[in-house]
């Protein structure tokens, strides 16, 4: 499970333009893909061998998101056109090159932005995914549990794999997000400036960590 | 409060008739579902219910199965890279309309149209321009839903063309195989892409076989010498005897400036213009003859029409009458939809899906629920 958490420190460090050693990447596709390398081998991700059809994929995305803003469907398909050189058309997962990994992320990260800006302008009660996560600004919000308490990660994970992969989360897996939340926040501190970011960032993160996992890109 | 309901409904279901409408959804219609969609709780109630064709139909029926599912079937087979990711062009739209149920008849249209039939596609009632792709690039982009509303099959393919056969004589395709070359191209991918099988395959291995239908622009010994002789009676002639006297069937069509032409009664100058052995074959008209009908290309086709012909069209009924056509439908959607080629022990399998196919009306909709229902596809039914 902890190759999930890396990965889902990998995803943030990727979006803020951080640089990551291929090796590392390399590393992280490998465990990844096969699960060994690993005592604690990830959950979310099956071992079977999944078959990818990636324009299908991200069509996949956007229906099971219900992401119906036409300027967030074309954001995300110039991300796709910007990187499908790195994915291959069809075939495997176990074919995904470690760049073609890097790209899927970054293709999930863009749906999951828009997911999660969808759900933060949405009520509570209307929300499909991040029903109790607080995104409004507020300066008095000042701590990870104000912003999404660790029921609200518990279901949201719940919620993702429903979305995502069509089946509940385990009770293990409902932990290791709340874990992988705790974790996106490592020596980040909240502050009235960068609250409703921190709580966007642990959406986005645990969301592409469902979206891009191989379980979820079957289709 | 909508949304809460229909997933309420859904939740409702077993998840196993969930999972199975994701699944059959996902593989005929290409794409998965929001877990709201009304459509999952209608297919997973229907498989609840064993009611297995009503559920597929459902995907059937959807835009999906039309502009995801099919563009991924039809767009390898339009292009010589043989890639799914390509834009929109005339012989993918052409495929989907095809697959459209006929508004005159109620019916599906046959899948041999797609080689035989003298049909084009209107985009929002205007034709396709001939000498650019600009209408349904512009489409394609703007992610234009293609139905039969805005999408729709119009005869003649083109004005004074009698020798339209289906998308082997649309613009993609002589832009993709008539461009350059010798126009043997367009027998090499016509039968790749309706028959399922490569020139290195039915090459006629036999050496017994004749060379009287090499052209010109076939060196007889390659390389000069013993050598280049052998090379030329053990490989050379086994591929170009069996192709050459195919490929006459596209004597008369060209791809120029852009745009597809046809030039009755004139072989395209490109055919006859290289010189490497003058004694060869000289095209002189689109008069065909099928000389792969020996050895394992008897079984391997299963002809079972005229073996001879002039043009293109006729070339596209042979292929459409042969046993390979239906089966390498079946191949291709098997593949398609179970995400897996047959294996060698799945045969009587695929033969009973081709000849269904067949007695079904060649219904590519139908072949595709067959397919998704079979046993050893989705286990939907299970």
């Amino acid at each position: 499970m902890s190759s999930i958490i890396s990965i889902l420190v990998l995803i943030l460090l990727t979006s803020t333009g951080c640089k990551i050693e291929s090796k590392f990447l390399d590393g992280i596709a490998q465990r990844e893909i096969s699960g060994r390398g690993n005592n604690n081998p990830p959950r979310v991700i099956s071992a079977v061998k999944a078959p990818l059809r990636f324009r299908s994929l991200v069509e996949s995305w956007i229906r099971q998101a219900d992401i119906t803003n036409n300027t967030d469907i074309n954001n995300i398909y110039m991300q796709f056109n910007a990187l499908k050189n790195q994915l291959p058309q069809e075939g495997t997962a176990t074919e995904l090159t470690s760049s073609g990994f890097q790209a899927l992320f970054v293709v999930a990260g863009q749906v999951c932005g828009a997911l999660k800006n969808k759900e933060a302008a949405l009520t509570a009660q209307n929300r499909q995914v991040f029903k109790n996560f607080n995104f409004t600004p507020n300066a008095t919000l000042l701590t990870r549990e104000a912003l999404a308490s660790d029921q609200a990660i518990r279901d949201a994970a719940n919620n993702l794999l429903l979305v995502f992969v069509g089946r509940s989360a385990s009770e293990a897996e409902k932990t290791e997000f709340v874990r992988a939340a705790a974790q996106v926040l490592f020596g980040v501190s909240i502050t009235a400036q960068n609250n409703t970011k921190a709580v966007s960032d642990i959406a986005v993160v645990l969301c592409t960590a469902v979206v891009s996992s191989i379980e979820a890109i079957s289709i | 409060m909508v949304g809460l309901n229909l997933m309420l409904s859904v939740q409702g279901l077993g998840d196993n008739s969930v999972e199975k409408a994701q699944r059959l959804y996902a593989r005929i219609a290409g794409v998965k579902l929001n877990s709201n969609s009304p459509i999952l709780a209608e297919m997973a109630s229907l498989i609840e219910q064993k009611r297995y064709s009503e559920a597929a139909n459902k995907a059937l029926d959807s835009n999906d199965y039309y502009n995801i599912s099919l563009f991924q079937y039809f767009a390898p087979l339009s292009n010589r890279a043989e890639v799914s990711d390509v834009s929109l062009n005339d012989f993918i739209v052409m495929g989907i309309a095809n697959t459209f149920t006929d508004p005159a008849t109620g019916k599906d249209r046959p899948y041999t149209n797609l080689v035989d039939g003298d049909f084009r596609v209107q985009l929002n009632n205007q034709d396709l321009a001939s000498n650019n792709n600009t209408a349904l690039t512009n489409a394609f982009n703007a992610r234009t839903i293609l139905t039969p509303l805005n999408l729709t099959i119009v005869t003649p393919q083109r004005v004074n063309f009698p020798d339209a056969a289906g998308l082997l004589t649309t613009r993609q395709f002589l832009q993709e195989h008539a461009t350059a070359g010798t126009n043997r191209r367009l027998v090499h991918y016509a039968f790749r892409e309706f028959l399922c099988t490569d020139i290195k395959e039915w090459r006629d291995a036999d050496l017994s076989i004749s060379d009287e239908f090499v052209t010109r622009d076939v060196n007889r010994s390659p390389g000069g010498g013993a050598a280049g002789f052998n090379q030329y009676q053990t490989e050379c002639r086994t591929c170009h005897q069996v192709q050459d006297s195919l490929r006459n069937a596209f004597a008369y069509h060209d791809f120029v400036n852009n745009a597809p032409v046809y030039m009755p009664g004139r072989v395209a100058p490109k055919i006859n213009r290289n010189i490497e052995f003058q004694g060869g074959f000289v095209v002189q008209n689109d008069s065909w003859e099928n000389k792969a009908t020996r050895n394992g290309n008897a079984n391997r086709f299963g002809w079972r029409g005229p073996l001879t012909g002039n043009g293109a069209k006729s070339l596209g009924a042979m292929i459409a009458k042969s046993e390979r056509f239906a089966s390498c439908a079946v191949e291709r959607v098997f593949k398609h939809v179970c995400l897996r080629a047959m294996d060698s022990s799945e045969g009587t399998l695929k033969q009973t899906l081709a000849r269904n196919f067949e007695a079904d009306g060649y219904s590519l909709r139908g072949l595709f629920r067959s397919v998704a229902l079979s046993p050893s596809c989705l286990q939907v039914g299970e």
